[in-house]
């Protein structure tokens, strides 16, 4: 691959950290605030569509390298799977935060300085993941991600609110420590760690020693990415404002750990030493279990939010599974998943925080009649629910069918199944959700729509689903981008199955 | 300029140290302002020694113009310009905070001119103390500095009054064994090569017998600096020392004053002799006793309510760290270890400056009573906090990368002792993360509780810390980031010296 040195990648990732400090010092003026948000949100969407033409060509941009350890630099590099993640983020960003403008103010929360900065940090952070060069730099940002999300997590600042924000970073820091071991250690194998498509560990260690690596690499991203058993934090972190919920879900935290997952199996290990290792059957097991594990517990919840969780926790385990499948579809499918699920759970988060603001309801059972007062929500909520279970012309269907011709590539008929299973159970927890808002009678009937500043994200995000399951390669060339990171790391693995893409 | 500046180094604070005193008692006035002059002077000698030893090479420097090794000779190279450049810029945090922090410090209240200038003095003698050890190359000189800085220290400790006093005691204990026992490997080694220079006893050693005489100097050695150190299980002067000590001082005694003893072990065992099989020994009982202390430092920080005591359970841990670096004494351990003194120097002098603030302005030592400070003083409590996440590793501070180079060398070491550190480091983070995040809780999240005391008496809210302290703690957390990103060149100029160094040594081993 080209590579071009310019400082398009750093001006990504340094965008929500330059307005960090202005945000904090425009606290008085809210307008200002926010203009700041919106201005370092546009930055970085620039930033990453200015990169795309050469993405397009096969070329990649890449950062100026800062040495910080030993032949480990800081450098940040815009390879396709990481300008997918990046341009997805400032997308959303830029929806969240006028999402947050209209959610803090309806509830008035306060805190709400803090708040957006904290959130511009978060959304860098999430940046740096993306287009992290090499394990170190992936490191550094995703524990910055780590420690920008507790303050948003732990916002209402209540007893029980500070034990899930201690959960949260029981499970994220402790991981990110055996990360920091693992990346030392890798480190010393295979100097620089850069990652490369096909991966770079290929005989550098006996398999004994690879396989712990995996396992505590896996650890280290899994915990983010909400694998099960490692899933604990996310049901928990359910107390946060509902817009932080929508980012940690659709962009940063636990969109951050599934997209280390494909690093890690397509840029570190590669498929080849996967399957070498024996490590593909039982990490695409883990993250079946996960799936059905996540659906089932999702079936059985009211409230309304945590519902939403679990179903992220089903949905992320796609793109691990993809990951663990590692043929050159299933790897497509996995990526443009990050893309669908973003843009799908950030409209259903969306509408729970609408009807959150407009009549402070949080559970499933109280939703009654709210379908009708409050249409535009719900007519979102509606898209965002099918598209979960992968209703063909919307995008999800795009990831679970490119999944599951990957997984045929392999011989895995069983994860055909299971992705049957896994939509009809996504049906069973999200329609009795539209059933009793639109079909039930309400009892109140001064329920209205809230400000536009909370009815537009959802519309605006449900809308960009449909775009995108009618033609997933326009726009930011999303699908380009998943199907040409999948080939690179195809191109590298010549001895194994590389059918599917044209 | 390489021929003056090596004496100056040291002849410079110990010269200040007798005049200031003189000038206070014969002026009675204040003299804040040349007592921060030379501090600032003697850190532009260190910066020029560092500058000058990377750019030409390391200077050897014959002290009253006696060379070695019959003569006491200086000897600076990247590691020991280091730590000078490191020990006289936290002495200048320190003076500025005892010059413009300590009249609102209950610890200095009805403080008379001379009264400072002799605690400025005892100042100036650690600093001269320190900055000699570093320096020197003849093993009784090393002495004669260690017990100049340890008397200074006591001074020190003991001017907060009260349970200082107690607390100055224990340590003159400890402090005194310790060099008791220095002094008594340092004559073994003597009756055995009749030299005390470090470059001849590393020559002469090879050639004299193994014996039991060897490996109780060794032994003997090693035990004292490692009192000095706190290296565990030696650790039980430190935390009543690091707690009691006021302000000012206790943010140099604990950002540098166990790390120099460290440096000394570094010198004397990693280097001069290393060869012994003694020496070998000790280094890999060293790595385990680390490790011990990593954790126990680190687990009982945790239980700690009181944040300076919690902090100083934490340097504990810390210097476990460092010694597991010096024990193992591979390049990579080396760089961790002295990496991990600065960056645990520059945290916890930072975090000593801070805590030490808030319980001078009555806000008290509890972690609960912190509750709700960062909303009152954010760019303080931001700074702490740079403080307190490099300390836990996070990167991009500076501690980050210390952790970093050591888990490297545990790796490359392997075996049980490098499985063992690896380990270790690894949950020693973990506790860090424990105990440092309960009181960035509190002092970013929590509402503040309410004091009846404080809100009967009246008690105006007034600022959170001393405002001259938070010039030292804002100072040092950028230091902390700065060290953080271009921490390269360090390696680039320490670690060659040391590699050459020690490689001399080796070669001139028959």
């Amino acid at each position: 691959m080209t590579e071009i040195v310019s400082l398009r990648p750093l001006l990504a990732v340094g965008a929500g950290l330059a307005a960090v400090l202005p945000i904090l010092l425009s606290g008085r003026r809210p307008a200002l605030r926010e203009g700041w948000t919106f201005l370092a949100g546009a930055v970085q969407l620039g930033a990453a569509l200015s990169m795309l033409p050469a993405a397009l060509a096969g070329a990649a941009h890449v950062s100026p390298a800062l040495p910080l350890l030993p032949g480990m630099p800081l450098q940040f590099r815009a390879d396709p799977l990481g300008l997918l993640f990046l341009t997805l983020s400032s997308i959303l960003w830029l929806a969240t935060s006028s999402y947050s403008v209209g959610y803090l103010r309806s509830l008035g929360l306060k805190h709400q300085t803090g708040y957006f900065a904290a959130f511009a940090a978060a959304v860098a952070a999430a940046a740096g993941v993306a287009l992290a060069a090499n394990l170190l730099t992936f490191l550094i940002a995703y524990e910055v991600l780590t420690l920008t999300t507790w303050p948003l997590v732990v916002h209402k600042r209540t007893s029980g609110v500070f034990g899930s924000g201690r959960s949260y970073l029981a499970y994220t820091l402790i991981a990110g420590q055996l990360l920091l071991g693992a990346v030392v250690w890798v480190g010393m194998l295979a100097p620089g760690a850069q990652f490369t498509p096909g991966g770079f560990l290929a005989g550098a260690a006996s398999d004994g020693v690879l396989r712990v690596l995996f396992v505590l690499l896996l650890v280290g991203v899994g915990s983010k990415a909400a694998v099960f058993p490692l899933h604990g934090w996310l049901p928990a972190a359910m107390v946060a404002p509902t817009p932080v919920s929508a980012l940690l879900h659709a962009v940063a935290v636990v969109k951050a750990g599934a997209f280390g997952v494909l690093r890690l199996t397509g840029w570190v290990f590669g498929p080849d030493l996967m399957h070498d290792l024996g490590l593909s059957l039982p990490l695409a097991l883990l993250a079946a279990g996960t799936i059905l594990m996540a659906s089932l517990r999702a079936l059985g919840e009211d409230h309304f939010k945590r519902r939403l969780a679990y179903s992220t926790v089903s949905q992320l385990s796609y793109i691990v599974l993809g990951g663990a499948i590692g043929t050159p579809l299933a790897l497509a499918g996995a990526a443009f998943h990050i893309v669908a699920h973003g843009f799908l759970k950030i409209t259903l988060f969306f509408c729970a925080g609408s009807v959150y603001a407009a009549t402070g309801r949080e559970h499933i059972s109280q939703l009654s009649g709210l379908g009708r007062a409050m249409p535009f929500t719900f007519a979102a909520f509606a898209v965002g629910a099918l598209g979960m279970a992968g209703m063909p012309l919307l995008p999800g269907f795009i990831s679970k069918w490119n999944l599951a011709l990957g997984a045929l590539d392999d011989h895995q008929v069983w994860v055909v199944a299971l992705l049957v299973v896994s939509g009809l159970l996504n049906l069973a927890y999200y329609l009795p959700i539209l059933r009793i808002a639109v079909f039930e009678p309400g009892d109140d009937r001064r329920v209205r729509e809230p400000s536009p500043w909370l009815v537009a994200p959802p519309v605006f995000a449900a809308l960009a689903a449909i775009v995108l399951g009618l033609a997933p390669d326009a726009g930011a060339r999303f699908w380009f981008l998943a199907e040409s990171a999948a080939r690179s790391v195809a191109e590298h693995a010549p001895e194994f199955l590389t059918g599917g893409l044209p | 300029m390489r021929d003056v500046l090596p004496g100056l180094l040291v002849a410079l604070p110990l010269a200040g140290a007798a005049f200031l005193p003189l000038l206070a008692a014969l002026s009675r006035r204040t003299t804040r302002v040349p007592a921060l002059a030379l501090h600032v002077a003697i850190l532009a000698a260190a910066l020029a020694l560092f500058g000058s030893v990377a750019a030409g090479g390391p200077i050897r420097y014959a002290l009253g113009g006696w060379p070695g090794p019959w003569g006491i000779e200086l000897w600076l190279d990247g590691l020991s310009t280091l730590m000078a450049v490191l020990v006289s810029g936290m002495a200048c945090f320190a003076s500025f905070a005892q010059a413009f922090g300590s009249n609102e410090d209950g610890a200095a209240r009805g403080s008379t001119p001379l009264r400072e200038g002799l605690l400025r003095g005892a100042l100036l003698l650690l600093v001269a103390g320190l900055l000699g050890i570093v320096a020197t190359r003849d093993v009784f000189n090393l002495f004669v500095f260690l017990e100049i800085s340890s008397l200074a220290a006591y001074t020190l400790v003991a001017s907060g009054g009260g349970r200082s006093t107690v607390a100055a005691f224990r340590y003159l204990l400890a402090g005194t064994a310790a060099g008791s026992l220095y002094l008594f490997g340092v004559g073994f080694l003597y009756a055995l090569t009749g030299t005390l220079n470090m470059d001849d006893l590393a020559s002469r050693l090879p050639s004299v017998e193994a014996d039991a005489a060897l490996t109780v100097a060794v032994v003997l050695i090693a035990v004292g600096l490692s009192i000095k150190a706190a290296l565990f299980p030696l650790h039980g002067w430190l935390p009543d020392t690091y707690v009691y000590t006021p302000t000012p001082a206790a943010g140099f005694i604990a950002a540098v004053m166990a790390k120099v003893s460290a440096y000394a072990l570094l010198r004397l065992l990693g280097e001069v002799l290393a060869g012994t099989e003694a020496g070998a020994v000790v280094l890999e009982v060293m790595i385990w006793l680390g490790v011990a202390g990593v954790v126990a430092g680190g687990v009982l920080a945790v239980a700690q309510r009181a944040v300076t005591r919690m902090l100083a359970w934490s340097s504990i841990s810390a210097m476990g760290m460092i010694l597991i670096g010096v024990g193992m004494g591979s390049a990579l351990a080396i760089t961790g270890a002295l990496f991990h003194m600065a960056a645990h120097a520059l945290a916890k002098g930072c975090l000593f400056f801070g805590a030490g603030g808030v319980r001078a302005r009555g806000g008290g030592d509890d972690v609960e009573r912190w509750a709700g400070l960062g909303a009152r003083a954010p760019w303080t409590f931001a700074a702490l906090t740079v403080a307190a996440l490099s300390l836990i590793g996070i990167p991009p501070a500076a501690g980050f990368f210390s952790k970093y180079y050591l888990l490297s060398a545990s790796i490359a070491a392997g075996g049980p002792e490098g499985i063992a550190s690896f380990a270790a480091i690894i949950l020693s983070s973990l506790l860090a993360t424990v105990y440092f995040l309960r009181v960035l809780e509190a002092v970013w999240f929590r509402a503040p509780a309410e004091a009846p005391d404080r809100a009967s008496s009246g008690e105006p809210a007034g600022p959170v810390l001393p405002r001259p302290l938070a010039l030292p703690v804002v100072g040092l957390a950028v230091l902390i980031l700065l060290t953080g990103i271009f921490a390269r060149p360090f390696e680039r100029h320490v670690l060659p010296d040391w590699e050459t160094g020690t490689a001399r040594i080796a070669a001139e081993a028959p």
